[in-house]
């Protein structure tokens, strides 16, 4: 009979953690995007916020691997012509860089204090993309 | 010990025990002790790499040692020495070394378990194996180096504290997640240590029970659940009673008398956990994800997993229940004993779909993993050529291999099926239900490692 109740338990704990999502609605996307929270996270952010991620660099090493090059972190997400990037969601980095990114500018950081830190954090992993510094 | 060594007359000197290098290996002092020394030393330099290395996972002789070499190769352990690993696992060693000073020190209780640990303690370990395959995937702990370092220590400190409360290993037996896992495996391997029990009834001093670190009683142990063949009992036993033999692989799963019904509920959760550790890195995953959040209220992606992790779990768990509530009823034998008994042999199909799902990490990455951990290490040697880690194993390859280990593990969970039932003198309609189930399981199984996976690339 405890045993039903342990079973029971675990059940309802499933069911809480599932309501455990913080994240709002923001539009419709690729099923590409949703392969992981990071993923669907950072799309999420390019759409709501492309003039931020613009001015932040991508390490991933898209600045080579990339057809054509990517400029900037938002392009990891978002391609020139406005359509949906996929390599976004197929790299575990991107995703990473720029929800660090948001992270450290909801903590109040500039601008320029958020790329410094990113490059400080992400630069182990190569050449950046040619992203303009910030003034 | 050297007259042990050297007779032949005893149950100890025969089975895979009459090689002489083997006995010789069992009885040396040596084991598992030198292999506990390596292994910490091993996870000393895990935790420094996954604290003080890169960030790169990638790059981590912290994230490719323990995900990418040791997580794929530890199942096929199973396979062939049973529990073993336990034997010389570091967090276990480290709570182990911690007990003699510590009860010098007066930090170690040194108590038995008490009847709760024992009574619930399989349940305890079933929730604690979820909990760590759902922290896994919403943390993404295989991706952080950082994050694996906390997992590791988390666990390192619940063996500890554990050991310094109780005597012996109660980590091992009762709580450690990968106890469960490693116990509900080793009833496949091809090897047991088991005593003869002629000869245990004349026995007067017991001593391999005092030396079990897993609490065992050899004379009764019909089961490799909860030896990790440590050889503590093959030392310490006065009358050579105890000996290591091989057998058909799972041989036990059919013929052991004492079946719990949280291990069998443990086996058809592995079922589930390997289901939904391997759907979510194909590619009609994203769709499935695309359509649960924008057509439900579950917007994050960890809260539609999280519903799905419970719904995968509560669909395997729920039907296992009908199957032998049907069973039950076909047969006329209570709920319960049926629960209790037939979990098991969902085993095999749940090994196969774990080994399944590592040949993919394995074979995929595991050439250019070792390179990188030597790398890492400062040794200039190209141990793994160039050819395999620059192209390494096509996927379809993989699909192949996958596809042949999971025939094996579904046929042997169908013959387990037929067995149990035999031996138990039920009605053969009895295992229709299951067979049923068994099916299902399979059909999901092998639909599930023919999609396309999704390409993914990490740094």
């Amino acid at each position: 009979m405890k045993e039903r109740y342990v079973l029971l338990m675990l059940t309802a704990l499933g069911v809480v953690l599932a309501g455990c999502g913080k994240s709002e609605k923001v539009g419709s996307f690729p099923a590409f995007v949703y392969t992981s929270a990071t993923s669907l996270e950072s799309y999420r952010l390019a759409v709501r916020s492309p003039v931020f991620l613009e001015k932040m660099p991508c390490y991933c090493g898209c600045v080579q691997s990339a057809n054509p090059p990517h400029r900037n972190l938002k392009e990891c997400f978002i391609k020139p012509d406005g359509r949906f990037e996929e390599h976004g969601a197929t790299c575990d980095l991107c995703g990473k860089i720029a929800l660090d990114a948001e992270a450290w500018r909801k903590e109040g950081l500039s601008l320029k204090e958020v790329r410094a830190r990113l490059d400080a954090k992400y630069q182990e992993y190569g050449r950046p993309t040619d992203t303009p510094p910030i003034e | 010990m050297k007259t042990t060594l050297l007779s032949i007359s005893r149950p100890s000197e025969g089975g895979l025990l009459r090689f002489y290098p083997l006995r010789a290996f069992s009885y040396s002092r040596f084991w598992p002790s030198i292999f506990q020394i390596a292994t910490v030393l091993g996870l000393v330099l895990v935790l420094y790499f996954a604290f003080f290395g890169t960030i790169r996972p990638a790059r981590n002789f912290a994230t490719v040692v323990t995900w990418t070499l040791w997580w794929p190769l530890l199942p096929w352990s199973f396979l062939f020495l049973g529990r073993a690993w336990c034997a010389i696992c570091p967090l276990a060693a480290i709570g182990s070394w911690a007990q003699e000073p510590g009860a010098r020190l007066g930090l170690a209780a040194g108590r038995q378990p008490g009847a709760w640990l024992k009574r619930y303690g399989v349940w305890l370990m079933v929730f604690t194996f979820a909990a760590l395959a759902w922290v896994d995937r919403t943390f993404s702990i295989i991706g952080s180096p950082r994050a694996t370092g906390v997992l590791l220590l988390i666990l390192m400190l619940g063996a500890l504290l554990m050991s310094l409360l109780y005597r012996q290993r109660a980590w091992c037996r009762y709580l450690c997640p990968l106890g469960a896992l490693s116990g509900i495996y080793a009833t496949t391997a091809a090897v047991e240590l088991r005593a003869d029990k002629a000869i245990c009834q004349t026995c007067r001093t017991k001593a391999c029970y005092a030396s079990c670190p897993l609490y065992e009683f050899p004379q009764t142990m019909d089961s490799n659940r909860n030896c990790n063949l440590c050889g503590n009992c093959l030392k310490s036993c006065q009358h050579g009673a105890i000996a290591l033999a091989p057998r058909p692989p799972g041989q036990e799963l059919w013929l052991f008398r004492h079946s719990l019904v949280a291990e069998s509920t443990l086996a058809v959760l592995m079922v589930a956990l390997v289901y939904l550790q391997t759907i979510d890195m194909t590619l009609p995953w994203g769709d499935y994800m695309k359509a649960v959040v924008e057509n439900t209220p579950l917007v994050g992606y960890n809260a539609a997993f999280t519903a799905t992790f419970g719904a995968v779990i509560a669909l395997g768990l729920g039907s296992y229940l009908v199957a032998a509530w049907a069973s039950g009823r076909l047969s006329g034998v209570g709920l319960a004993t049926i629960f209790a008994r037939f979990g098991y042999a969902y085993i095999p199909l749940a090994l196969s779909g774990h080994l399944g799902h590592n040949f993919s990490h394995l074979l995929l990455e595991g050439p250019r993993a070792i390179q990188t951990a030597l790398n890492q290490l400062g040794i200039p040697i190209s141990l793994v050529p160039e050819a395999l880690t620059d192209a390494p194993p096509d996927f379809s390859t993989v699909t192949v291999l996958t596809i042949m280990v999971l025939a094996i593990g579904i046929g042997a969970s169908a013959y387990v099926l037929w067995r149990i039932v035999k031996r138990e003198g039920r009605a053969a309609i009895t295992a229709w239900p299951h067979f049923a189930l068994l099916g299902f399981f399979s059909l999901a199984y092998l639909v599930m490692f023919l999609l396309p996976m999704n390409p993914r690339h990490g740094h």
